[in-house]
């Protein structure tokens, strides 16, 4: 087995000493950097066995990036493999005209299973640093009928109201 | 994907050990080499705003303000931009101020190393949102002072404190969530005034212990920085003539090339290296420098920033920083010096401060007029101006000034002959400063 690659880490008792916030963003930044330097994949458990995280920690994290389509998850038998999501090709930033706090970045994506089109959505905390709140990828080849469908279905919504 | 790209750094041109690059900080981009105006009161603030807003000076876009001063100079306006009042002429109130922060790099400092120095150890106590540890710190040492006074034994508290100091530090080193909560508490409250540049509170260092606890603390805020809308950077402040160790300078040198930070800010207090004899003081910077410019030339992708500089802003600027900054009285000592009714002004020649009382003679041989090309020079009559508005003049013709010679540096780097910069400071009254610039 290959060990994987990790950055630099704290040591544990410095980690849990943080504020849970400053904690979370910690760990959540350890672990993108770590699926950025392994793109053959990392499961759970090597992450782990490399950083010391708590195991529940480091499965929440991996969760909540698959969630939000910055990283994503294959089965390999009975062992899940996260991967970070593709290489972004093109970005584009949309500003929300409601919100100004909010922006959607739209991503043309390349990973193993093909081209992406990933829609992201950012909005700004009260210190004014840009958080991920969620996102959905769409196959680069069906994009335009998703929109086809996306708009019938608002002009559908529109009627009625 | 998550985290957007906060800092940017191009290379535009070489010369040797100086260089021109693109910083783009967030949404924010400067060309090196630049000033960073650090402004302790709030005229000066107001005057830097007004500078930053309505002057076309594109090397002077950066503004430091010290932490326990950003509540009254940029919080309470930070407030009023909630507001939609308007003035007599129909502006929204606050509007240079909105344009300042679209325009301005704002870099908030922690300047912790007051918990020394005693000038401004009160400042601590009168913004309740400080972190606790340092105010409970400085509220301590207040009334240890009165205590020290009031038993007439004033002369024991200086032995007290540095002893209390050293303790202070020694503590928070050891108790890593109060020292990890501290951390996080001041890159709060940076953000929240909205600063570009995440600066760690640590301690000024006069010691090797004291340099390792710096240490630890920039290795944990740079964990603790993730996440945030800012760029973290790498603080250390010196004591004058700790550089002269060079054991303790080797160790600096090496921890800043490993470190993965890509901002390094380092704080030079009280340094004044034109003062005649101080020969190995010299010698000690001068090696720095060198040492600093090999490293910013094997990392390109470093920005290497210098606060509190005094004279030496001009040689700092041309070998190894790429920001650097003072104060607008361009004195970054806390004594009254150049804070008389009519404060000196700075000569662009001299490179020094004349006092204002040997201007008329100046000025005389220059028909009546400054001699310096600033529009807003010209217009000056040192017979009639009263002193409110000579102060006001004085400290922004020192930042001009200050745009003009990060010109002058640029310029030299773009025809290839950095060593202008070392002809200048020849014939200045600062001479003694162009061994800091290499002769190749």
């Amino acid at each position: 087995m290959v060990a994987i690659q990790v950055p630099k880490v704290l040591p544990i008792k410095e980690v849990i000493s943080m504020r849970p916030q400053d904690r979370e963003n910690y760990v959540e930044k350890i672990i993108l950097n770590i699926l950025e330097m392994n793109p053959r994949g990392v499961t759970v458990s090597e992450i782990v066995r490399k950083t010391l995280f708590y195991r529940d920690t480091v499965a929440k994290h991996l969760e909540r990036l698959a969630a939000t389509r910055e990283a994503y998850s294959v089965m390999r038998g009975n062992v899940t493999v996260y991967y970070r999501n593709g290489q972004v090709v093109h970005a584009t930033d949309v500003k929300d005209s409601t919100s100004p706090d909010r922006t959607y970045t739209f991503y043309k994506l390349e990973n193993e299973d093909g081209k992406f089109i990933y829609v992201q959505e950012k909005e700004l905390d009260e210190f004014r640093s840009v958080k991920v709140k969620g996102g959905i990828m769409i196959d680069a080849r069906y994009a335009l009928q998703f929109i086809k469908e996306l708009q019938s279905f608002l002009l559908g919504v529109k009627r009625d109201e | 994907m998550s985290s957007p790209i906060r800092l940017i750094v191009d290379e535009r041109q070489r010369d040797r050990y100086a260089r021109i690059a693109r910083i783009q900080l967030s949404d924010k981009t400067i060309t090196t080499p630049h000033f960073f105006t650090l402004t302790k009161k709030h005229n000066e603030f107001q005057s830097t705003v007004e500078l930053i807003t309505e002057s076309n000076a594109p090397h002077i876009q950066g503004c430091v303000v010290r932490l326990f001063d950003a509540r009254k100079m940029i919080g309470t306006r930070l407030t009023n931009l909630t507001q939609s009042r308007m003035d007599v002429l129909g502006r929204y109130v606050e509007e240079s101020f909105r344009t300042f922060l679209k325009k301005a790099v704002l870099v908030i400092d922690p300047a912790t190393e007051y918990l020394f120095y005693e000038a401004d150890l009160s400042s601590w106590n009168e913004d309740k949102t400080l972190p606790k540890p340092i105010s409970d710190y400085a509220k301590k040492c207040l009334a240890k002072k009165e205590q020290f006074r009031k038993s007439a034994m004033p002369s024991e508290y200086p032995k007290w404190k540095e002893a209390y100091h050293t303790q202070f530090w020694n503590a928070l080193s050891r108790d890593a969530p109060l020292r990890n909560r501290m951390i996080g508490e001041v890159f709060d409250l940076g953000l929240t005034y909205r600063s570009s540049i995440l600066l760690p509170p640590v301690p000024v260092i006069r010691s090797e212990k004291l340099m390792e606890i710096a240490i630890q603390i920039n290795d944990v805020g740079q964990a603790i920085s993730a996440g945030r809308g800012a760029e973290y950077a790498n603080y250390f402040i010196l004591q004058q003539g700790i550089l002269d160790n060079e054991e303790l300078r080797d160790r600096l040198v090496r921890y800043l090339s490993n470190t993965p930070a890509r901002i390094v800010a380092l704080k030079f207090k009280y340094l004044n290296l034109t003062d005649a004899g101080k020969v190995t003081h010299l010698s000690s910077y001068e090696e720095f420098l060198q040492q600093l410019s090999f490293l910013k030339e094997a990392t390109k992708g470093k920005v290497f920033v210098a606060l509190e500089n005094g004279y030496q802003v001009f040689p700092f600027a041309a070998v190894a920083f790429d920001i650097v900054s003072t104060s607008m009285t361009g004195y970054d000592g806390d004594s009254a010096y150049g804070h008389g009714e009519y404060g000196s002004w700075f000569d662009p020649e001299l490179m020094v401060h004349v006092p204002f009382e040997d201007l008329g003679k100046i000025c005389r041989n220059n028909h009546n007029r400054l001699p310096c090309g600033h529009s807003m020079c010209q217009s000056i009559d040192i017979a009639t101006i009263d002193a409110d508005s000579w102060n006001t003049y004085r400290r922004k013709h020192y930042v001009l000034t200050m745009n003009d010679y990060m010109m002058m540096i640029q310029k030299a780097i773009r025809d290839r002959k950095i060593e202008l910069a070392r002809e200048k400071l020849i014939n200045s009254d600062i001479s003694r400063l162009k061994r800091l610039i290499p002769r190749v």
